[in-house]
């Protein structure tokens, strides 16, 4: 669960003309004020939707477009005879943030590691972050952060002897550093096979000590990598998956499982056109064949997505 | 039996320097090559280097470090055409930091090359007929030879002798052609060598070529010496110097810097070349292979005997050599500025602060050098005190190229910069070599202002006194034969060494250690008061040699 960050709050409380302490109630919480935006009313980027609401509650005109609460309430002040509580009324609390976890139980016991890109990109020419990188960024050794565990039963380990492909390029290899550090950890005599990319090798290659010795102790048994910045040619992992065609289709035969995880468009639509695309060369079948066959791997948990 | 170095075995199981360079190479997982393959890589002219300012950052990032490549071309001569230093500023910028640096041995190299660059840079070398063949490792390293031609009508006969030499002393290994240029192993090709065997030479070697009256080779550092003599306008042969060498190792006490010995004269190409290459065998069989830092010429010789060498010489070439001719040196600085040789083409050389050659606050040295370049009217030549000759005017054309330095500031900061600025040298140090304990090239711009403001207190500011820094004993720069001899010892700390020459014919000696920049300042100030106030027409080094046990 993420915070607000406590600038940003603070402009609130100003520009809505509240003290600090005074409490209120929303849904079904009951906090101070600077409490409560610290932690549970989503202030950042607002939606459509609540642009227009708190445009009809406080009966302005606010042009189509996204904003934080601060600005809004800075720009198009609250009028005399609105109530503040009716502003709290239209607004949603913060959603919580989905990561995979990149930490395995019998490798790094009592420990939750996260991989998280903490990207600066650019909202009408001014940088922002996303929320809850920043507000990890910006946690101090010591300091508490609420979360709970979301389960997700489908995304497991096959039983040890079963080789594994993990396709999962950017912030995607999360659950396979996870994977990697768990099956070197119990001695799993699986093969493994990690499909990685990013923008440049020199500063994106995520892991790179741990994957490098992975692959001097033998736990890791082949390494596809994909820059797509690093030349004239953009290469994604789809490209080296096809590369691959020969060996993928063995690995595929002898009853490997294949995972993918990260971004869900463009990178995972891609991939699984990949291996269509290499189940069709290398196991000479029509494109239809193909499907069907990929269709049952996903139905017998040997092909297994966690894209957002 | 005595242990080889572990040097030994790597040359000796490399079929030919080719180890697993190639494999090393197409290995996606790491920026590295393995160890191993990192000692062959100098014989084809690179080291592996990393960036030793971001390690801990890197580490903390689960990132490998942030490895490099150096790549230093064989430039006998340090001539280049126009052609080729088009060639090498593009590839700078492409390939590299964008930064050409000008060596301490008339050669160029550049810096931070990823390994997925070096064959691009390579091929792109190759081209326009450069290579790297042999600029680092165990074997005969880049030929030098004295660079301005004004001094003598027989300079380019002389400078012939660099690439005679050079060619001569190459392996014969076409491991370079395979692995870099992706040419076809050629199976006829009998690859047998008969000068390197298959274990090359014990340790680095250095051939220096020197034209009287001029020594901005520092001919006697090297392992080899050549001295040009002239007699009557011709070319009489060349007085040999032997077992030149300056580096050193910090607690040491088995290890110095000496000057070669002059052993005497031989005329003749073919007994020329021939002394050469019987100087390298001798090496090659008596070389110390099991201690890497008792392993170049000057500590064989001295072990040996210079007489005994004297003797293994004659047996292997066949002939005696003559007495050594008479000769004199009367300047190492290089010539700033405008100068012309007999046959009338005129020749301007450029300060380049250490030898880097980039566009900055004080000039655009790379742009107006490759403005000069595209006009096609001047070729290159680097000189061991890291400048830049621009090369071969006709005296026409002198306009066109006066033209081009005055709009890029190239001539107004030759001409600005102080005596003791332009005598100047710094080696490449941190953060990129691996051996720097100290800043060099980095720091010693500043240095030399504060010595500017030191040397204007005691009205020095015109003595073009020779400093000369590195970072680490190994003495790039030669600092051994500086007037004012600063060697890094740690982290912003040197040993100073005073008393050198002018003319590189005295080796300084250690007369401080571990100083830093305020000690050193002070005591500078402090030996330049005394050295004023005797009033004597010694230059400095000559002072503080003379004076050495009374200073303070």
């Amino acid at each position: 669960m993420p915070e607000n960050d406590l600038w940003e709050v603070e402009k609130v409380l100003i520009f809505a003309k509240i003290p600090r302490s005074r409490t209120f109630r929303f849904r079904e919480i009951t906090r101070e004020a600077e409490e409560l935006f610290t932690k549970s009313v989503n202030i950042m980027h607002l939606p459509l939707r609540i642009v227009q609401a708190y445009a009809r509650v406080t009966g302005q005109r606010i042009p189509d477009t996204r904003m934080n609460l601060a600005d809004l309430l800075r720009i198009y002040p609250l009028p005399a005879d609105t109530a503040f509580e009716d502003v709290l009324a239209i607004l949603e609390p913060i959603s919580p943030r989905l990561y995979s976890v990149s930490s395995a139980p019998a490798a790094h016991p009592g420990e939750i590691h996260l991989t998280v890109a903490h990207h600066r990109f650019q909202v009408s020419g001014e940088h922002k972050f996303g929320l809850c990188a920043h507000y990890l960024a910006q946690l101090r050794k010591g300091q508490r952060v609420n979360f709970y565990v979301h389960r997700n039963q489908r995304f497991r380990l096959p039983e040890a002897g079963r080789d594994v492909i993990m396709i999962g390029p950017g912030t995607g290899i999360a659950p396979f550093r996870a994977f990697l550090a768990e099956r070197n950890a119990l001695g799993a005599t699986g093969r493994n096979w990690l499909f990685f990319g990013e923008q440049h090798f020199v500063s994106d290659f995520l892991y790179q000590t741990e994957i490098q010795d992975f692959v001097q102790t033998g736990a890791l048994h082949k390494v596809s990598l994909a820059w797509s910045r690093d030349t004239d040619q953009r290469v994604y992992v789809q490209h080296r998956i096809r590369e691959n065609g020969v060996a993928l289709w063995e690995w595929l035969q002898s009853g490997a499982s294949v995972y993918v995880c990260g971004s869900k468009y463009p990178m995972s639509i891609d991939v699984e056109q990949s291996l269509l695309d290499v189940i069709v060369t290398h196991g000479a079948k029509t494109e239809t064949e193909a499907r069907e066959w990929l269709d049952e791997l996903e139905l017998t948990d040997r092909y297994v997505k966690d894209v957002y | 039996m005595i242990q080889l170095s572990p040097s030994e075995r790597i040359k000796k199981e490399s079929s030919g320097l080719r180890g697993t360079l190639a494999e090393g190479l197409a290995d996606a997982l790491t920026g590295s090559l393995s160890e191993d393959d990192q000692i062959l890589l100098k014989h084809h002219g690179m080291y592996q280097q990393d960036d030793r300012d971001r390690r801990e950052e890197r580490a903390v990032k689960k990132l490998e470090r942030l490895y490099s490549f150096m790549i230093r071309l064989r430039i006998p001569g340090g001539y280049m055409s126009p052609g080729q230093w088009i060639a090498t500023h593009h590839c700078a910028g492409k390939h590299a930091t964008g930064i050409i640096k000008i060596t301490t041995r008339q050669t160029i190299q550049l810096h931070g090359l990823l390994k997925s660059d070096i064959k691009p840079t390579i091929r792109s070398f190759d081209a326009v007929k450069l290579d790297s063949i042999a600029a680092c490792g165990d074997v005969n390293r880049n030929v030098v030879c004295s660079a301005h031609p004004s001094v003598s009508p027989l300079h380019e006969s002389v400078f012939a002798y660099a690439s005679k030499i050079s060619e001569m002393a190459l392996p014969r290994s076409r491991a370079y052609y395979e692995i870099w240029l992706d040419q076809e192993k050629i199976a006829s090709t009998d690859e047998t060598d008969p000068l390197y065997g298959d274990t090359y030479l014990p340790r680095k070697f250095k051939i220096a070529i020197a034209i009287p009256p001029d020594n901005d080779v520092d001919v006697l550092s090297n392992d080899i010496g050549l001295i040009a003599v002239i007699e009557a306008g011709e070319l009489a042969g060349f007085n040999i110097a032997v077992g030149g060498g300056l580096s050193t190792t910090h607690g040491n006490a088995a290890t110095y810097a000496r000057l070669g010995s002059v052993i005497g004269f031989v005329s003749g190409e073919e007994r020329v070349l021939k002394t050469v290459y019987e100087i390298l065998t001798i090496q090659r069989d008596y070389g110390n292979r099991s201690d890497r830092k008792q392993a170049r010429l000057k500590y064989t010789i001295d072990k040996m005997g210079l007489e005994a060498f004297r003797i293994e010489l004659f047996k292997r070439s066949g002939f005696m050599l003559e007495e050594a001719r008479p000769w004199s040196f009367r300047q190492r600085a290089d010539h700033y500025g405008w100068e012309q040789n007999q046959s009338g083409r005129w020749f301007y050389t450029a300060f380049v602060e250490n030898g880097r050659i980039c566009d900055d606050d004080n000039q655009q040295l790379k742009s107006g050098l490759y403005a000069i370049a595209e006009t096609g009217l001047a070729a290159f030549r680097f000189t061991c005190n890291q400048n830049v000759i621009i090369a071969d005017v006709k005296a026409g054309h002198r306009a066109i190229i006066e033209e081009l330095l005055e709009r890029y500031g190239i001539a107004q900061y030759t001409r600005r910069i102080s005596p003791v600025r332009g005598n100047a040298m710094a080696c490449v140090a941190l953060p990129t070599c691996p051996l720097a304990l100290a800043e060099a090239q980095r720091y010693m711009p500043a240095f030399i202002s504060r010595v500017e403001e030191v040397l204007a207190n005691h009205g020095l500011q015109d003595e073009a006194i020779v400093i000369r820094m590195t970072g680490c004993p190994n003495g790039c720069a030669r600092p051994y034969l500086a007037e004012i001899g600063l060697i890094g010892s740690g982290e912003g700390r040197y040993n100073l060494h005073l008393g050198g020459d002018r003319l590189g014919l005295r080796l300084n000696r250690k007369f401080r250690e571990n100083l830093d920049e305020s000690e050193i300042l002070s005591l500078l100030d402090t030996l330049f008061a005394r050295y004023t106030r005797e009033n004597t027409a010694e230059t400095f080094g000559d002072y503080c040699d003379r004076s050495f046990n009374t200073l303070p």
